[in-house]
């Protein structure tokens, strides 16, 4: 190709790029109804209507809620309509740009823990964030093992995934201990609230148990 | 309006010298392969990128549709590992700088076979590392600092004369800023504002799943932490001004006292020093794996390979003399 072809070119081909990738940036409210089973969207309502009464502004909590879904539903056309070409290829190389450190901070975290029975006593194998020493322990800090229970499973509902992951811990504790009997995998509700309203703070709750014998069945935990 | 795009093409042409996306190709690299190797250590390849028919978290035949790799190979922990190879092998091809290009490429398609194979377990940074390295993939980055061209010339480093598209550091720069941007104006969270009382860094630092330090040693620093909220809200807000500073650099001849001011203090550096602080800081009060290393990785990007010619000069000439 001529150098003189290339350059605007190049330019109009990166100017596609940018434009395909502002798209996908932009922080959209791709809002969804079971979003709202989640308690921090039910805080985030009630914070945002009673920061905006402040300002004078008469909103409630369910006029944003109604606001948010409509808005979120129509965000999620109009990107999927402007990215429609762009799919293929970011299916193949995996990129795009939707991102967000703590974007919602979670007051309502889950802590992950791992209980194995041996006979009649119960033992901690793995507690976030101590967590423990050990193969075991080190697994389950790796980033993208943490990224399986701590994006998918500890939410209010949890995805299909969390019982396979049980299962998973469950067959990795029973073979570095060939004599445990039962393993129980939970997420346990952790209330977080600054020190100045520690007594407000709910305290931590059983969550998710699941129990993994050595036939690898998985049940819900009495 | 031709104007407008005069400076747009104007904006990715031009060459100049490979040393700012070569320190980033061998940063990114040895991030990627670091954090590879670790988890091959952890034996969790089979665990993660699956194995239908073992317990593995990742179902590779249950993806709709199924992943390009799992169409040609079984899935089996051999596979699995495999994949984990692969991807190591190309992770040390790009730090190493032998065939970076395409080693960066394939690292891209391998990476979006395991977030597509297990996506829960696929984070924000690994996207990220895949959009640089498709960038890099493109680029002249093996020109130097590579043992490429060690092999081919016999020097680790490119000669003063060396040239190179400019186009994939600027593109890089634009991503670092957008990165920093987009994830300020996603923190919508009243907990980043002063209605939620500035308290998103210390339910962070007090998440169970992220947390390094006791709750007792958490909330004497309270307020800190609410300071270190609205600094990192704002800071990111702010990630623009890399954008203007770096205009600044490129027209430095234009009047204006700000760009006159800018380009005396050089806020990009400033402003990637508060950011190589947070993610240090992150990374000693967080467990954020390797997000801030990868992040930190695309800095070079943000300067002109001759800055970070002469900032080398000078570490040198401040380095105590060598024995004799």
């Amino acid at each position: 190709m001529a150098d003189g072809a290339w350059p605007p070119l190049r330019a109009a081909l990166i100017g596609v790029v940018v434009l395909a990738q502002l798209i996908d940036a932009l922080p959209l409210p791709e809002l969804r109804e079971d979003h709202f089973d989640n308690p921090v969207a039910h805080d985030e309502l009630e914070g945002w209507a009673e920061a905006l009464q402040g300002a004078g502004l008469d909103v409630s909590p369910d006029a944003l809620r109604e606001f948010g879904l409509g808005l979120g539903r129509g965000s999620v056309a109009f990107r999927k309509l402007l990215l429609r070409p762009w799919f293929p290829l970011r299916q193949l190389t995996g990129t795009g740009q939707s991102w967000g450190l703590f974007a919602y901070p979670d007051p309502y975290a889950g802590r992950l823990v791992v209980e194995g029975r041996t006979g009649e006593v119960w033992a901690t194998l793995y507690r976030a964030p101590e967590g423990g020493e050990g193969p075991l322990a080190a697994r389950l800090d790796y980033r993208r093992t943490r990224g399986v229970y701590d994006d998918a499973c500890d939410r209010p509902k949890p995805r299909k995934i969390y019982s396979r992951f049980a299962r998973w811990v469950a067959e990795e504790a029973f073979a570095l201990d060939p004599a445990l009997e039962e393993v129980e995998v939970r997420l346990d509700l952790v209330h977080i609230l600054p020190p100045g309203q520690r007594a407000r703070e709910k305290p931590e709750k059983r969550r998710h148990a699941l129990r993994v014998g050595r036939d690898l069945r998985v049940e819900e935990a009495p | 309006m031709s104007r407008l795009w005069a400076a747009w093409v104007r904006l990715w042409d031009g060459h100049e010298h490979p040393r700012a996306l070569g320190l980033c190709r061998l940063l990114l690299g040895v991030v990627v392969s670091v954090d590879l190797l670790w988890m091959g250590a952890l034996g969790l390849p089979p665990a993660l990128w699956g194995a239908d028919e073992a317990i593995a978290l990742g179902v590779p035949l249950a993806v709709e549709p199924v992943p390009w790799l799992w169409e040609l190979l079984p899935a089996t922990p051999a596979s699995a590992w495999l994949l984990w190879g692969g991807m190591l092998a190309a992770g040390l091809g790009v730090a190493a700088g032998l065939a970076p290009g395409p080693a960066a490429f394939a690292f891209v398609l391998l990476s979006a076979v395991t977030a597509r194979t297990l996506p829960a377990a696929d984070r924000g940074i690994d996207m990220l590392v895949r959009d640089a390295m498709l960038v890099l993939a493109l680029s002249a980055a093996g020109r130097d600092l590579s043992l490429g061209l060690r092999l081919r010339t016999g020097r680790w480093t490119a000669p003063p004369e060396a040239r190179a598209p400019a186009w994939p550091r600027r593109l890089l720069f634009l991503q670092l800023v957008l990165v920093y941007f987009f994830a300020g104006v996603s923190k919508v969270a009243t907990a980043w504002t002063p209605f939620g009382g500035w308290t998103a860094m210390y339910i962070a630092l007090r998440d169970p799943h992220f947390a390094v330090f006791p709750r007792e040693w958490v909330d004497p620093l309270f307020p800190l932490t609410q300071a270190l909220t609205a600094t990192t809200w704002l800071w990111e807000w702010a990630a623009p001004v890399l954008l203007l500073a770096g205009w600044y650099r490129l027209t430095p001849e234009r009047p204006g006292r700000l760009r006159a001011w800018s380009n005396r203090v050089d806020l990009r550096a400033v402003y990637l020093l508060v950011g190589a602080l947070f993610h240090v800081g992150t990374h000693l009060t967080l467990r954020l794996g390797m997000f801030p290393f990868a992040v930190m990785a695309l800095y070079p990007v943000a300067f002109h390979p001759d800055e970070l010619g002469r900032a080398w000069a000078r570490l040198r000439r401040r380095a105590p003399p060598a024995l004799p």
